[in-house]
């Protein structure tokens, strides 16, 4: 068996975890900080708050995974870390702390993208499944189909070209009053809200299976804003399901599309939207509809957590990819080819 | 100082493209307006004036760059302050060789250089009907 330490700060969770890798992946431990209260009041992750909290965190995040994994550093067989993409302030936290770690054990560092890391969650949580499939990631910052080709193969299908899913849940709920996050409030808002009572645009384009959130977000906003005018009160229910609604069939149409088109088997979730459950539901019936076995992770796997960047990060061990001191953390890169 | 009319996001688009072929290196353009009234489709425009197309939202990761033949840095000031935006070394940017587009800039106004180029954009009469004034350099 083979001991990752993983480490992964992208964005607004510190988090430490030592997954057993070889013949299936044995989670030790994964253990997250959340910030999230903190930056609740500003409604939305604050990069500088978000920086500063990782320095703090990641030290003892990394002991206490060490610990529930009852391991030490000398039985760690490589550190694996997150480099791209996110907050790049956040994300140099985890990369200068890994690069110390790897340097001063003499073990290799292993460099992981995040979005890859996602979708290499499911692994964990279904031994069974096996490249090639097709997996949407959706989270605050990113909406990315991907077809794995291989364990560290992929090609991006479809992306956002504004909004990403998240984010249009986060501003939608900023909107209705409902707090941040916006995805798990805006799901318990929806729950006594009919998704028909209202219809919101769906975005298409000619060619390509990219993404658009910015049309029913204003389209949400215009219905808002036309019952303030007349001085009705806001059918908050109503309105959640149905923009929830418009979010969820785009992105489970465009998903089991490309899996179609793509020619696989088999569709997976990743990201925190995939804890969605009209999300979940939708893509499940969609799959069985169209054939496909249907995969993904349970809600702590989908939110940000070091399990998956160690899983993604061992394969990069096995093809003995092994990343140097000089190692940088990205902001904005596209997944690996 | 301009008024403008935009019925609809193609609208919005080209007077953000009229604002980007107006545009030097060093130039700024702050754009203000509320949640969904259109600040990245007028962003998309500007950039599209210097043949930059792939411009998303920057909400997550606060600036995005895109090179071509013009630098363009695109930010959202939602949830900083002016305190926030110097600590975070934007600052650089400001008087760097690319465009800097700035949404929810009423957050950092204060700070932004003299030639900056103001963009209010504001609903009413109709779910597509924005009035957008642009005041600044040039305008």
């Amino acid at each position: 068996m083979t001991h990752i330490l993983a480490i992964e700060s992208s964005c607004d969770e510190t988090a430490a975890a030592v997954v057993a890798c070889g013949g299936g992946f044995d989670v030790k431990s994964n253990v997250i900080a959340s910030q999230i209260d903190l930056h609740r009041r500003y409604g939305g992750v604050v990069p500088e708050i978000a920086s500063r909290m990782h320095i703090e965190a990641v030290t003892g995040v990394t002991e206490q995974a060490l610990k529930e994994a009852c391991l030490t550093f000398d039985g760690i067989d490589a550190v694996a870390v997150t480099y791209a993409p996110g907050l790049v302030g956040a994300l140099l936290v985890g990369v200068g702390y890994a690069k110390s770690l790897a340097f001063a054990l003499k073990k290799p560092l292993l460099a992981v993208h995040h979005i890859e890391a996602h979708i290499a969650a499911n692994y964990i949580a279904s031994p069974e499944l096996k490249p090639p499939f097709v997996c949407l990631v959706a989270s605050g910052g990113h909406a990315t189909v991907a077809l794995a080709r291989d364990y560290a193969e992929y090609d991006v299908l479809a992306v956002t070209r504004d909004d990403a899913p998240g984010e249009a849940f986060d501003k939608i709920a900023r909107v209705l009053g409902l707090g941040y996050p916006g995805g798990p409030a805006v799901q318990e808002a929806a729950k006594n809200g009919r998704t028909d009572a209202f219809v919101f645009p769906r975005v298409y384009f000619d060619g390509a299976m990219d993404f658009s959130f910015s049309g029913v977000k204003t389209a949400v906003i215009n219905t808002i804003h036309n019952y303030a005018q007349k001085n009705l009160p806001i059918p908050l229910p109503d309105i959640a399901a149905s923009f929830q609604y418009a979010v969820c069939d785009v992105l489970s149409e465009r998903l089991v599309a490309c899996a179609v088109r793509a020619g696989v088997k088999s569709i997976a979730l990743a990201g925190g939207v995939a804890s969605n459950h009209l999300l979940r539901e939708l893509s499940q019936v969609r799959a069985k509809e169209a054939g496909l076995n249907f995969y993904c992770p349970p809600p702590v796997l989908c939110t940000d957590n070091a399990a998956m960047t160690a899983v993604r990060g061992y394969f990069e061990f096995v093809a003995k990819k092994f990343a140097k001191t000089d190692l940088n953390a990205v902001a904005t890169l596209s997944i690996s080819v | 100082m301009k008024h403008l009319i935009s019925q609809s996001e193609k609208d919005t688009f080209e007077i953000g493209s009229d604002i980007g072929r107006v545009l030097k290196a060093g130039g700024v353009v702050a754009v203000c307006g509320e949640l969904g009234s259109g600040k990245t489709v007028l962003s998309k425009g500007i950039a599209a004036a210097f043949g930059i197309g792939g411009v998303h939202s920057p909400t997550f990761t606060l600036v995005n760059e895109y090179h071509g033949e013009m630098s363009i840095y695109h930010f959202d000031a939602y949830r900083i302050d002016t305190q926030g935006w110097t600590d975070s070394g934007f600052d650089e940017y400001l008087f760097g060789d690319g465009v800097c587009i700035i949404e929810w800039a009423d957050n950092v106004g204060g700070i932004l250089p003299e030639n900056t180029v103001w963009v209010h954009i504001s609903r009413g009469g109709g779910d597509d009907f924005r009035t957008i004034t642009i005041e600044g350099e040039g305008f």
